[in-house]
C-alpha cells in the first residue's frame, strides 16, 4: 500500500505538471511566432510559469520518497 | 538589460542575504543549528535550481528564435536529482532537518514571483 501511494503521488503530480509545462511552452512558441521582437517578455513569463508549475511534481516526488523510506 | 536576468540576480541578492542571516545564526544559536543548517542547504539547492533553470529557459527561447528544429529538455531530471541529493543528506545527517532543507529549495523559485512583480512596478514607473 505504501509503495502504491507513493506511486500515485508521483504519478498525478508529473501529470499535472506535464499537462501545465505543455500549454506553457505551446503558449510561448505561438507567442514568439506571432511576435518575435516580444521574446524577451515572454521568457520572463515562461521561467516564472514553469518554475511554479515544477513545484508540485518536485514536491509530490520528495513526499513519494519520504514515504517509501522513513 | 532582459528582465529574466535581472530577475535571476534579484533572487540571487536576496537569498545570499538570507544565506548570510541564516549562517550567522547557525554560529550564533547552537540550540537551533539542525532547523538552519537544513534552511541553509536547502537555499543553495534552491539558488542552483533557479539559475539552471533560467539558463534553460533562455536556451529554449534562443532555439525557438532561431528556428532549429532540434531536442530539447528543461532538465527537470537534473534537477530533481540535485534535490534528492538534498533530501537525502537531510535524512542521512541528523544534524540537517529535513522540513527546513524541503522548506529551503522551495524559497528561491517562489522568491522569483515578488520579485518579478517588483521589477514589473519599477521599469513601468
Amino acid at each position: 500500500m505504501t509503495y502504491l501511494a507513493a506511486a500515485i503521488a508521483v504519478g498525478v503530480g508529473a501529470l499535472g505538471a506535464a499537462i501545465g509545462n505543455g500549454m506553457i511552452v505551446k503558449s510561448t512558441v505561438e507567442s514568439i511566432a506571432r511576435q518575435p521582437e516580444a521574446a524577451n517578455k515572454l521568457q520572463t513569463t515562461m521561467f516564472i510559469g514553469v518554475g511554479i508549475v515544477e513545484v508540485v511534481p518536485l514536491a509530490a516526488t520528495v513526499i513519494a520518497f519520504l514515504i517509501m523510506f522513513s | 538589460m532582459d528582465d529574466l536576468g535581472s530577475i535571476v540576480k534579484a533572487v540571487f541578492r536576496i537569498t545570499f542575504l538570507l544565506l548570510f542571516a541564516l549562517l550567522f545564526g547557525w554560529a550564533v544559536l547552537p540550540e537551533y543549528r539542525p532547523i538552519l543548517a537544513g534552511f541553509v542547504l536547502g537555499l543553495a539547492i534552491g539558488l542552483i535550481y533557479v539559475r539552471f533553470l533560467s539558463f534553460k529557459v533562455r536556451q529554449f527561447i534562443q532555439l525557438v528564435v532561431s528556428e532549429e528544429q532540434r531536442k530539447f529538455s528543461f532538465g527537470f531530471i537534473t534537477r530533481i536529482c540535485l534535490v534528492f541529493i538534498a533530501v537525502m543528506v537531510a535524512v542521512k545527517f541528523e544534524q540537517v532537518s529535513l522540513i527546513t532543507v524541503i522548506i529551503g529549495i522551495f524559497v528561491p523559485q517562489l522568491l522569483t514571483i515578488p520579485v518579478s512583480i517588483f521589477i514589473g512596478i519599477r521599469n513601468k514607473a
